[in-house]
């Protein structure tokens, strides 16, 4: 018997295989296929085709059960960079695979744990729309954490 | 009239001196990476930083001030902090805690219910846990003494409270509060969780 496969189709409509076995592993998808079976190409319309060859690897991961925690703490520390780290947390989260979530999400808070508040706002590319007044107020409240 | 033809070189010098300068902050109008994710993911990002990073993270934008200041954030970041769980305990998180006090030095505290005092079970890092019973209803309110460095002297009541590495009673009743920073808390339980319902009250006291 064939193992059986399924197509993911990413943002800019790229089409990726993955044996269905391993797919699985996204709640999201196992759900679908429990539902109709998913025969067609499963859409993911806020994931692009780099993040989604990403996660296609980390769902092709050949590792004992026991090296898992390594491995996906590995998997996201050789993706270090903080915009690839959260479009790969949100692809995990659209696709629910809890573990690759968790460990993308801790790596980013790890990163922006030491930054100072220019950095943090550069590396997630946030406007700063607080007024001076507002950040002293809070610098006077919380002295004792500046 | 003389038209300027720009030559190829010219073109490559106003992008190098004009465009790739401003291109970070170019960046930042076209791609806000930070508005197209999903809000529970920057939540449970939040979520995983220390008090201190979180208070600093509350400058970072009004975006993640609203975040952090949802009560429902103060239960994730809980459940998140390294705690030892003790059968029959309430926890409260101290970031909660944090959010209202100006003194750093938490040493121990005291909390108060209904009344009595409580002695506090345990402090880990970025929780209290104390022993707090419930009331009829489901709803209690917990006052919680923040003891700071120096050992003081009190007026009256019980309470515990230790000072550098030692223990003493501490502690005030009434309204003769001592100079300790309190926090009121009201907490409403529903079965093992505690739902933080408000800040009531700051009180900083003049007794010394």
């Amino acid at each position: 018997m064939s193992k059986k496969t399924l197509t993911l189709m990413s943002k800019d409509k790229q089409l990726f295989n993955i044996e269905e076995h391993l797919a699985v592993q996204s709640v999201t998808i196992r759900n679908m296929v429990k539902e109709d079976g998913a025969s067609s190409v499963i859409p993911l319309p806020r994931v692009d085709s780099e993040t989604l060859a990403l996660v296609i690897e980390y769902l092709n991961r050949q590792q004992a059960p026991e090296e898992d925690e390594d491995y996906v703490k590995k998997f996201v520390d050789e993706r270090g960079e903080i915009p690839t780290l959260l479009e790969l947390a949100q692809a995990a989260l659209d696709l629910d695979i809890k573990k690759l979530m968790d460990a993308a999400c801790m790596k980013v808070a790890d990163l922006i744990k030491d930054f100072t508040l220019e950095e943090v706002r550069e590396a997630l590319r946030i406007e700063n729309d607080r007024t001076p007044e507002e950040e002293k107020a809070i610098r006077d409240e919380f002295q004792w954490a500046f | 009239m003389m038209v300027h033809q720009q030559t190829t070189e010219e073109i490559d010098i106003f992008i190098s001196e004009k465009i790739k300068p401003n291109f970070v902050w170019f960046r930042t109008l076209i791609d806000p990476l930070w508005k197209d994710l999903p809000e529970e993911l920057m939540i449970d990002i939040l979520s995983r930083l220390t008090v201190k990073t979180v208070i600093h993270c509350k400058l970072v934008c009004k975006k993640w001030r609203d975040l952090i200041l949802d009560s429902s954030f103060v239960n994730l970041h809980l459940s998140k902090s390294p705690t030892v769980p003790i059968p029959g305990h309430h926890v409260i998180p101290l970031l909660l805690l944090f959010l209202t006090v100006r003194q750093p030095k938490v040493l121990m505290v005291a909390a108060m219910n209904d009344g009595q005092w409580t002695v506090v079970v345990e402090a880990i890092e970025e929780i209290i846990v104390v022993e707090v019973e419930e009331a009829n209803g489901g709803g209690v309110v917990v006052e919680v003494v923040i003891l700071v460095e120096e050992v003081v002297e009190v007026a009256n009541g019980v309470g515990v409270g230790v000072g550098g590495d030692r223990w003493c009673g501490g502690g005030c009743r009434g309204d003769r509060w001592c100079s300790w920073p309190t926090v009121v808390v009201e907490v409403a339980m529903f079965g093992e969780e505690v739902v933080v319902q408000e800040m009531v009250e700051v009180v900083c006291g003049g007794y010394r």
